[in-house]
């Protein structure tokens, strides 16, 4: 005896059918009250289309930004040195910031928009509403600036990066082209040798006398102390330049030691682990020889057995020949 | 496998759910579903203190009382529901339907629903009459209900839809999902298989039942296949009273067997609550004389003991036991009149005679005897016009291919006893709706060598009794599907069933056309005989012999309307 009971499928359809009704008579309410209200109710529908309208305008300005926004933070987060388009960044920050002034207005009018329309005994529910689609809009704007804040700091500390380095290439730069002045200096026998120690022993030795011949003989010698100074100080910092840059050679050669150390110790634990492999290799090979002795073992058992069993089988043949014949004798007399 | 205790089931529980004083209420099916199943009574003993038609319009409100309902889904009785909803009588409503609901008519249901008084809505799938244990009908009669549409190969398509519901209410009472086989020859059969297959893949889950280790098989045959069994003369006790005064819906109408009290005008014979008609239902004429003399024996015991009344202790016991004697009296008198009113017929028709020719016609194959025998039968004037028909019909059946078929001169010889032209064409359509050619097995044995040798065999080992020796052609072929030899080539399983070999356990036989009360007969007994197997026989309805020709008449004029 099966039974189904479809109470459950009628009760439903009771409740789609209410829900239905329902649904009608808030329609039919609005047109009980004849034409006179429903002009009121045209009127209503208008404002609360302007409404609609100038919100649904700052969303879609809204969106906009963030797109904007988007494209900002993507430009910003690249860090290559070379692509920089900084012309195009300062341009969409400036469109972003202005937009985001410009809807921060626009959402501030469409407050007093809804508090002018509050005061004009909108229903409670439309007020809450409208007060809602503020409040939504405005956080949506908050979020919108805040990101605009985020990617510009990004943006400022990938400029800092991008600076540092720059100056890091740059000071390099300084040096190499200080170094290649100077090795062309220091390379140069004509220049290097001789003529950096020979003014400092030839000229401060000498310089005393020469002061005293200076002193002496002024009038000659006179022109020539402003042409011995300014080559002193210029020699003297080439030195201290070339003090600079042996420091940081011989610090980056340490780095590259402590570097190619490390490279030693891993190459050496790798060895070891290659060692440790060949053992389980070795392992497995002699394994998989076991296996092969055995299964030949246990292919040859087999081979006996079943030249047991089939020497045994004849023998049940026999038997059972016997027993039918037995059987056919006695059931058939 | 019980389709009363299934659909009694259903009713009581129905009626067993809800506390409290309720109504029933019925639509035309229903009620004779219920009344067939159920007594007053036992309605009464659950609180069902009102029992009415819901096309009843002059029902009084009784807002107090809670309300089933058992209808049919048709649109008929949906319509009458929807009227009744809108206006309720009753307090509560518990909506109960014989069959599935579609989806737009439980939403028009909860459309009407205004007054919120509907509380269940259920399938409960009593859709089919449960005439015994292992019989059910669908009872569909010409003209509400046309078998065939256009030719004998198509289905009338309202007919054809009441079928597969019946037939699937059916199998969900019986808990059965079973693998469908039918009839080759018979479109009809096709057709409905597939059909009732479809409605099982669109209903899967309803038919998701726990697997029996062998699925049930559905056989659904044909009654063209087997024309002869509804001719013949009954001696069973349940089969004569449907063949000599008519069973509807488990009634018999007495009123026209003279002198009959008043009270016996109409009578109930339900093997359920009649202990005496169980005994007996399936006994000849012969035995069942013997049980009502053993039964009036008793009674008139009980009689004899109730005349003493000497004592105190002895008044006591008589009025404790006088219910009960009034019921055994009640009873006896019914079944002594049913069985008198059959008596008097047989003799009045010579229907021993009648029956034996009729028996000789189905088994055995003696052409002349038979025909001397049939034209003295016919030249008797005490022979009702219908008997003779049916004889000449047998013969025409039984000899049609033979070579000296005497059928023409037979006809002639019927015109000449008063037979008219238009009563005698039957034979022909008899003919037309079940001939040879429209067969699929050989029904008379006497197609082949080897089934006359078998048949001759069969004569050789000798009958217990003349007028029941014949057995219907169910018999041979559930042999058969038992053995497992059913051929796949003439039994075909559906297109896409499943397809099984193992021996069945449940068989539900669907007879395409109506089933006989012999062939209930042979069921039961199979099912008695057989341990471990349970058959079912279902039919589209019950014949007799009447109700057999009126559907060959009427699906005749449909063909030759055509034609």
């Amino acid at each position: 005896m099966s039974i189904k009971d479809r109470t459950n499928e009628f009760q439903s359809a009771v409740d789609v059918l209410r829900n239905r009704q329902a649904v009608k008579g808030l329609d039919r309410q609005p047109l009980i009250p004849a034409s006179p209200a429903f002009n009121q109710s045209g009127n209503r529908h208008a404002q609360k289309t302007e409404f609609a309208r100038i919100a649904a305008l700052i969303g879609r300005e809204i969106n906009m930004t963030t797109s904007k926004l988007e494209k900002l933070t993507k430009l910003a987060k690249k860090k290559s040195l070379f692509d920089d388009k900084p012309v195009e960044i300062s341009e969409l920050t400036y469109i972003i910031k202005q937009d985001i002034a410009k809807i921060n207005k626009q959402i501030a009018a469409l407050q007093e928009y809804t508090h002018n329309s509050q005061s004009k005994s909108l229903s409670k529910q439309a007020t809450e509403h409208s007060s809602n689609v503020v409040l939504s809009l405005q956080s949506k704007l908050a979020n919108t600036s805040l990101g605009f804040k985020d990617v510009l700091e990004i943006r400022t500390q990938n400029m800092k990066a991008g600076k540092e380095r720059r100056d890091q290439f740059m000071f390099a730069n300084s040096e190499t082209t200080s170094s290649v002045g100077s090795m062309n200096l220091a390379n140069s026998p004509l220049y290097t040798p001789d003529r950096k120690p020979t003014p400092s022993s030839l000229y401060d030795p000498s310089s005393s006398p020469a002061n005293s011949l200076n002193s002496q003989s002024s009038d000659v010698l006179g022109l020539g102390i402003p042409m011995i100074t300014p080559e002193q100080q210029q020699a003297q910092l080439l030195v201290a330049h070339q003090d600079n840059y042996i420091e940081s050679r011989a610090s980056a050669i340490e780095s590259i030691e402590t570097t190619i150390a490390e490279l030693g110790n891993i190459f050496q634990q790798l060895a070891t682990m290659v060692a440790e492999q060949r053992e389980t290799v070795q392992r497995i090979d002699q394994n998989a020889d076991d296996i092969e002795m055995n299964v030949s073992g246990a292919q040859k058992e087999l081979l006996k057995y079943y030249k047991n069993i089939s020497s045994n089988r004849w023998l049940l043949i026999k038997i059972f020949a016997t027993i039918i014949f037995f059987f056919l004798l006695f059931t058939l007399i | 496998m019980d389709v009363v205790k299934a659909v009694q089931g259903y009713v009581l529980k129905m009626v067993d759910d809800l506390r409290g004083m309720k109504v029933l209420l019925l639509d035309v099916d229903t009620t004779s579903i219920v009344s067939l199943v159920a007594t007053q009574s036992q309605l009464l003993a659950k609180e069902c203190y009102l029992i009415d038609r819901i096309d009843n319009k002059n029902r009084d409100r009784m807002r107090h009382l809670k309300c089933v309902c058992f209808l049919r889904p048709t649109a008929q009785s949906i319509q009458w529901l929807v009227e009744e909803l809108r206006n309720p009588c009753y307090g509560d409503y518990y909506l109960h339907f014989s069959n599935t609901l579609k989806k737009s008519t439980i939403e028009r249901l909860a459309e009407v629903d205004e007054h919120e008084v509907v509380r269940e809505v259920q399938e409960y799938f009593g859709d089919y009459m449960a005439i015994n244990s292992d019989l059910f009908s669908l009872n569909l009669h010409p003209p509400q209900y046309q078998l065939y549409s256009e030719s004998l190969a198509t289905w009338n398509a309202n007919t054809l839809e009441r079928t597969v519901q019946g037939l699937s209410a059916a199998l969900l009472s019986l808990k059965k999902k079973p693998v469908i086989r039918y009839e080759r020859n018979s479109a009809l059969c096709q057709k409905l298989a597939a059909e009732l297959r479809y409605h099982i893949q669109q209903e899967g889950q309803l038919y998701d039942f726990r697997r029996a280790d062998t699925p049930p098989i559905l056989l659904i045959l044909d009654r063209r296949n087997d024309p002869v069994t509804p001719l013949l003369t009954q001696w069973i006790y349940q089969a004569m009273v449907h063949e000599l005064i008519g069973i509807h819906n488990g009634r018999v109408d007495m009123s026209n067997v003279p002198d009959i009290q008043s009270e016996l005008k109409e009578i109930v014979l339900s093997a359920d609550q009649d202990p005496f008609f169980k005994k007996c239902m399936y006994l000849n004429l012969g035995d069942l004389g013997a049980n009502i003399k053993a039964y009036v024996d008793k009674y008139q015991n009980k009689t004899k003991s109730n005349m003493h009344i000497e004592s105190i202790a002895d008044m006591k016991r008589f009025v404790e036991e006088y219910p009960e004697f009034r019921k055994l009296s009640g009873n006896v008198s019914k079944h002594v009149a049913v069985v008198g009113e059959l008596s008097r017929k047989v003799t009045q028709y010579h229907l021993l005679e009648v029956s034996e020719l009729e028996q000789s016609l189905a088994n055995s194959e003696h052409h002349g005897d038979d025909l001397k025998h049939l034209q003295q039968l016919i030249a008797t004037p005490a022979v009702p016009e219908e008997t003779k028909l049916r004889l000449v019909m047998l013969y025409a059946l039984r000899y049609e291919k033979s070579p000296n078929n005497a059928t023409r001169s037979l006809k002639d010889l019927l015109a000449k006893n008063g037979v008219s032209d238009r009563r005698s064409s039957v034979i022909d359509a008899v003919i037309r709706y079940a001939g040879e050619k429209q067969r699929q097995d050989d029904l008379f044995s006497n197609q082949s060598f080897l089934s006359r040798g078998r048949s001759a065999l069969k004569g050789l080992k000798g009958v217990e009794n003349v007028y029941t020796q014949h057995t219907p052609h169910l018999a041979e072929t559930i042999e058969q599907l038992l053995k497992n030899r059913l051929r796949d080539t003439s039994f075909p399983f559906i297109d896409g069933g499943e397809v099984t070999r193992e021996k069945p356990q449940d068989v539900i036989i669907f007879m395409v056309g109506g089933t006989t009360f012999e062939e209930a007969k042979y069921i039961a007994q199979l099912n008695a005989t057989t341990p471990g197997t349970r058959f079912v026989l279902g039919g589209t309805c019950v014949h007799n012999s009447t109700s057999f020709l009126t559907d060959v008449v009427n699906a005749d004029n449909l063909i030759r309307g055509i034609v």
